[in-house]
C-alpha cells in the first residue's frame, strides 16, 4: 500500500498550500480598492445605516482574519456562501460553469497530446529531414502566437468569412452536436501552444534516448524499428512529456480566461475575471480554491504516472 | 466651426515649433507668444501662461492624465490630450491607465487626496438637465455624496442648480440652465469633450422598424411602444429576434439596478406612469392623463384594464407601493429627493404630493418602472423574476449567456394607432457578448440580428454596407476632462479654460470614435436642444473657445 500512503501524505501536505493560496487571495482582495457593497449600491451615496446593514449581512464588517476563518470553516462543510453582488449561491454558480471549462480544457488538452506526441515522434525519427523542419517552424509559430489573436483570426476566417462556425455559442445544451462543433475553434485556439510545447519536448527527449545503449541493443536483437521507437524509446521519453502535460492541465484552466472571452464561452475563466472586477469576494475565493485544487491534483497525477512509466520510481521511502 | 477645424488638423506642427519658444516666452514676456503667426494656438497658450504667472508657477507643470484600461477609446483620447498639452511646452503630462475599479477609487478620492490627476471620464446624463448638473457640480454632491469629484464649490452655481430643479416653467428653466452652463464653462472645473451617439445596427433583410433611443437604458423602446406609435417586425418567418448586450445582467429589481445593461434588458418588461419619446416629449403610458394642481401636487388618472404579469390588476395602490419601496434601498435618492406621499382617490386616480417643487418630475416618472404591490408585501421577489405590466414577459436568464423574454399576450394595448394589439415578435433574446470584435463578428455572420453595443469603428464599417441598416442619434451621455482644481496652477480658471481650448475635440470625435457622437462644450448634452440651442452654443464657443 505504499502508493496509497504516498498519496495520503501528499494530500496532507497540500492543505497548508491551499490555505496559503486562499489566505493570500483573501488579503489581496481586501487591499484592492472597492468592495462588493460599492457594487451593490452602484457607487451612489447611501444612507450609512443601509450600508452598515448590508455589510453586516455579508459579514464584511468583521476583521479580515475573522472573515477568512469563517470562510474556511464554511468551506470545510462545502458551503461556499452567497454572492453579495448577484445574491446567488456560489457553489451553484460554479457548478454551472465548471462543466464548460472542463470540457473545453479537457478537449484542448487531449488535442495537444494527440497532435504533440505523434508529431514529436516523427520529428525525432526524421531528424534533419523536411518533416522535422516543417514541424519546427509549426511549433515555433504555435508557441509564439498569442491565443487571443489566433482565436480572433480563426473566428474571422472560419466564422465570418466561410460561415462554417458560429461566432457566439449556439443556444443548445453543452453535450449537443451543435455545441461540440462550435467548440472546435476554441479547442484549437487553446490547444495549439500546448501541442507545440509537447512536441518539441518529446522530440528532444527522444533524440537523447535514441543515443542510449539499450536502443543499439534492441536493434541488434533484430527488433523491428517500429517496436524500438514506439515501445522502448517513446515510453522512456514520455516522462518529460508527462510532467509538462500535467502542468498544462492547470494552464488550460487559467489560460482559458482569454479564449473564453473571445468565444463568449461561459466557463470559469470569465466567471473569475467578472468576479474580480465586481469584487465578488466569495466567487473569487471559491474559484481560486478550485484552481489550487486542480494544480495539486494535476501534480499528484503526474507523480503517480511516473511510477507507471518507470517502475524504478517508487514512493515507499 | 471652420476655425476649430483648422486648429485641429493643422495645429500640431505649429505647436511643436512653439514648444521651445513657449517656455522662453513665459518666463520672459508673454508678448512673444501671441506673435501674429501663432494665431489661435497662441490665445490658449497665453491664457495658460497668464494663469501660471498669477499662481507664481514655472512651466513645465507636471501632472498625470488617467483613463481606465477597459475603454480603448478613452485611453486613446486621453493620450491625444496629453500630447496636445505637452506640445505647448507648458506641461509635462504623463499618461497612465488603471483597471476600472482602481480608477473609480482614484476618481472618487482625488479631491481628498489632492491627487495631481487629470481625469478622463463620462456622465450617463438623462432626459433632464438636472441629471447633469446636480450630481456633478453642486457642493452637496462632493464625493462620496455624489459625483462632484473635484469638490468644486461655487455659491452661484449651487443657487442656479437649486432654482433650476424647483422651477417647472420650461422657459424659466431654459434661462436658468443657460446662465448655469455659461458659468460652468467660464469656471471650467471640468471640460466637456464629446456627446455620445446612441446607435443600432441590424440586418436589413431580417429586422424592420427598430430605432435608436437617445438615453441609454431605453435601447429597446422601439421594440413595441404603442403610445409612441412604433414597433419592430421581423421580415423573415422566424419568431425570434436575437440582440446583444456587452456585459452581464446584474440586477432585475428597479430599486437596485444601476447599470445600463440591466436597464436595457428589463426595459420591455416594465412600464412607467409616463413615457419619454424619441425627441424628449412626455407621453402617457400607465397614466392616461395628468395635471399639476399646485406647486407640489400632481393628479394622475391611471389606465384601466391593465394587468401585471402575475395576473393582478394595476391600481393606484401599486403606484404608491412602488414609490415607497425605494426607502432604505441603494437608489432611495432617485425617489425620495422629491416624493412625499401618494393620496389614493380611487382605484385609478391618485394625487402625488411632493416635498418640494420638482421640475424633472415628468421625465423621472417616465423612467420609473411600476411594480405590483404584492412585491412590496413580499409575496414576489423581483430578484428572481422581474414583474411589470410591459409588452414582454421574462422567460429565462443564463447568467453568462443570454436573457430571454416572450411577448405578453395580455398586454393592455387595444390595437389602435396603427400598432398591433400584441407585439409582433414572439421571442426576444439578448446574447451576452463581452468581446467587442465578437459582437462585430456575430452580427456579420448573422448569429445576432441586431446590435446596440458596437464600437464607433464597427458602426462606421456597417454604415457603408447596404445589407445593414444603421440608425444613429445624439445620446444623453457626455465625456469630460476633470482637473485637479485644488492644486496650483489648476486652481486658476484661466489655466483650465486654456487647456479646454487645446482639447482636440473634432479629432477625438473623428479619429478616436470614427464619427460616432459630436463635439461638446457644455455640461449638458446637445441632445437637449432647448437647453443647448445651436445659437446659445455658438455664442459660448465664440466667447470661450476661439
Amino acid at each position: 500500500m505504499s502508493l496509497a500512503n504516498y498519496v495520503l501524505r501528499r494530500v496532507v501536505v497540500t492543505i497548508p498550500v491551499l490555505l496559503g493560496v486562499t489566505a493570500i487571495t483573501f488579503s489581496l482582495l481586501h487591499v484592492a480598492p472597492g468592495d462588493p457593497i460599492d457594487v451593490v449600491t452602484g457607487f451612489q451615496n447611501v444612507d450609512d445605516d443601509v450600508e452598515a446593514s448590508l455589510r453586516a449581512e455579508y459579514g464584511l464588517d468583521r476583521p479580515v482574519w475573522e472573515q477568512y476563518l469563517v470562510w474556511v470553516a464554511d468551506v470545510l462543510t462545502l458551503e461556499f456562501g452567497e454572492s453579495p453582488v448577484t445574491g446567488r449561491d456560489v457553489g451553484a454558480t460554479i457548478a454551472e460553469r465548471l462543466p464548460y471549462t472542463l470540457l473545453l480544457g479537457g478537449s484542448a488538452w487531449l488535442l495537444s497530446l494527440l497532435i504533440g506526441i505523434p508529431a514529436g515522434v516523427v520529428a525525432a525519427v526524421k531528424r534533419g529531414e523536411p518533416a522535422d523542419e516543417v514541424s519546427r517552424i509549426a511549433a515555433l509559430a504555435g508557441i509564439a502566437t498569442p491565443n487571443f489573436w489566433l482565436g480572433l483570426v480563426l473566428l474571422l476566417v472560419f466564422g465570418v468569412h466561410l460561415g462554417w462556425f458560429r461566432v457566439i455559442p449556439p443556444d443548445a445544451p453543452l453535450l449537443s452536436l451543435e455545441m461540440l462543433w462550435f467548440m472546435l475553434l476554441p479547442t484549437i485556439t487553446l490547444g495549439t501552444a500546448s501541442a507545440a510545447l509537447v512536441m518539441r519536448l518529446l522530440r528532444s527527449s527522444m533524440l537523447r534516448e535514441l543515443n542510449e545503449g539499450y536502443v543499439r541493443t534492441a536493434r541488434a536483437k533484430g527488433l523491428r524499428e517500429r517496436t524500438v521507437i514506439w515501445k522502448h524509446v517513446l515510453r522512456n521519453s514520455l516522462i518529460a512529456v508527462v510532467t509538462v502535460a500535467g502542468l498544462q492541465i492547470t494552464l488550460l484552466v487559467d489560460g482559458a480566461v482569454v479564449v473564453e472571452q473571445v468565444f463568449s464561452w461561459p466557463g470559469m475563466g470569465r466567471l473569475l475575471v467578472d468576479a474580480i472586477g465586481r469584487r465578488d469576494f466569495p466567487v473569487v475565493q471559491a474559484s481560486v480554491l478550485l484552481i489550487g485544487v486542480t494544480v495539486v491534483v494535476a501534480n499528484l497525477l503526474v507523480d503517480i504516472t511516473y511510477s507507471y512509466l518507470d517502475p524504478r520510481i517508487r514512493y515507499d521511502r | 466651426m471652420a476655425e476649430r477645424g483648422d486648429r485641429d488638423t493643422g495645429g500640431l506642427p505649429r505647436r511643436s515649433v512653439l514648444a521651445g519658444l513657449g517656455v522662453a516666452g513665459i518666463t520672459g514676456t508673454a508678448g512673444c507668444i501671441s506673435a501674429d503667426d501663432v494665431a489661435v494656438d497662441g490665445d490658449a497658450e497665453e491664457l495658460i501662461a497668464d494663469g501660471f504667472r498669477e499662481e507664481g508657477v514655472e512651466p513645465p507643470v507636471e501632472a498625470t492624465i488617467y483613463a481606465n484600461s477597459e475603454s480603448d477609446e478613452r485611453v486613446e483620447w486621453a493620450q491625444l490630450v496629453a500630447h496636445e498639452l505637452n506640445a505647448t511646452g507648458l506641461f509635462d503630462v504623463g499618461f497612465e491607465s488603471l483597471e476600472l475599479r482602481s480608477y473609480i477609487d482614484l476618481v472618487d478620492n482625488m479631491a481628498e487626496n489632492e491627487a495631481n490627476a487629470l481625469i478622463c471620464f463620462g456622465f450617463i446624463g438623462g432626459w433632464d438637465p438636472h441629471a447633469y448638473v446636480y450630481s456633478a457640480f453642486h457642493s452637496d454632491s462632493a464625493t462620496p455624496n455624489g459625483h462632484n469629484i473635484t469638490h468644486y464649490e461655487n455659491e452661484t452655481v449651487d443657487r442656479l442648480i437649486d432654482e433650476g430643479v424647483e422651477t417647472v416653467d420650461s422657459h424659466e428653466r431654459v434661462e436658468i440652465y443657460e446662465k448655469l452652463q455659461e458659468r460652468l464653462v467660464e469656471d471650467a472645473p471640468l471640460s466637456f469633450v464629446r456627446a455620445h451617439e446612441e446607435n443600432v445596427v441590424y440586418r436589413a433583410d431580417v429586422v424592420d422598424g427598430f430605432r435608436a433611443y437617445p438615453v441609454s437604458g431605453g435601447e429597446y423602446t422601439s421594440l413595441y411602444a404603442p403610445t409612441l406609435g412604433v414597433y419592430t417586425e421581423l421580415r423573415t418567418d422566424a419568431d425570434e429576434l436575437v440582440g446583444d448586450v456587452g456585459a452581464g445582467i446584474s440586477s432585475y429589481d428597479p430599486t437596485a439596478i444601476d447599470d445600463d445593461v440591466s436597464r436595457i434588458v428589463t426595459g420591455p418588461i416594465y412600464e412607467g406612469l409616463l413615457e419619454v419619446d424619441f425627441d424628449g416629449r412626455i407621453r402617457p403610458l400607465l397614466a392616461t392623463d395628468w395635471e399639476q394642481l399646485d406647486e407640489t401636487t400632481w393628479r394622475f388618472e391611471l389606465r384601466e384594464d391593465v394587468r401585471f404579469h402575475t395576473g393582478e390588476p394595476f391600481t393606484a395602490a401599486d403606484v404608491q407601493a412602488t414609490l415607497e419601496r425605494y426607502e432604505d434601498t441603494p437608489r432611495e435618492r432617485a425617489v425620495f429627493e422629491w416624493y412625499d406621499d401618494v393620496e389614493i382617490r380611487d382605484g385609478h386616480e391618485l394625487d402625488l404630493h411632493l416635498r418640494r417643487p420638482y421640475g424633472p418630475l415628468e421625465t423621472t416618472l417616465g423612467q420609473l418602472p411600476i411594480v405590483p404591490e404584492s412585491v412590496a408585501d413580499g409575496e414576489y421577489d423581483l430578484s428572481n423574476r422581474p414583474i411589470g405590466t410591459g409588452p414582454y414577459v421574462f422567460d429565462e436568464h443564463d447568467e453568462d449567456q443570454y436573457w430571454r423574454m416572450k411577448a405578453n399576450p395580455d398586454h393592455w394595448h387595444d390595437g389602435s394607432g396603427g400598432v398591433p394589439e400584441t407585439p409582433p415578435i414572439e421571442t426576444v433574446t439578448f446574447r451576452i457578448v463581452t468581446e467587442p470584435s465578437a459582437r462585430h463578428g456575430a452580427i456579420a455572420r448573422g448569429d445576432v440580428h441586431l446590435s446596440t453595443a458596437l464600437s464607433g469603428e464597427s458602426v462606421a464599417a456597417f454604415a457603408s454596407d447596404d445589407e445593414y441598416v444603421v440608425d444613429r442619434t445624439t445620446g444623453a451621455a457626455v465625456d469630460f476632462l476633470g482637473y485637479p482644481i485644488y492644486r496650483e496652477p489648476f486652481t486658476n480658471p484661466k489655466v483650465r479654460r486654456g487647456i479646454s481650448r487645446l482639447i482636440p475635440r473634432e479629432r477625438i470625435v473623428e479619429d478616436v470614435f470614427h464619427g460616432a457622437g459630436r463635439v461638446a462644450y457644455t455640461p449638458i448634452s446637445p441632445l437637449h436642444d432647448e437647453f443647448v440651442s445651436p445659437a446659445f452654443e455658438s455664442e459660448l464657443v465664440d466667447e470661450y473657445f476661439s
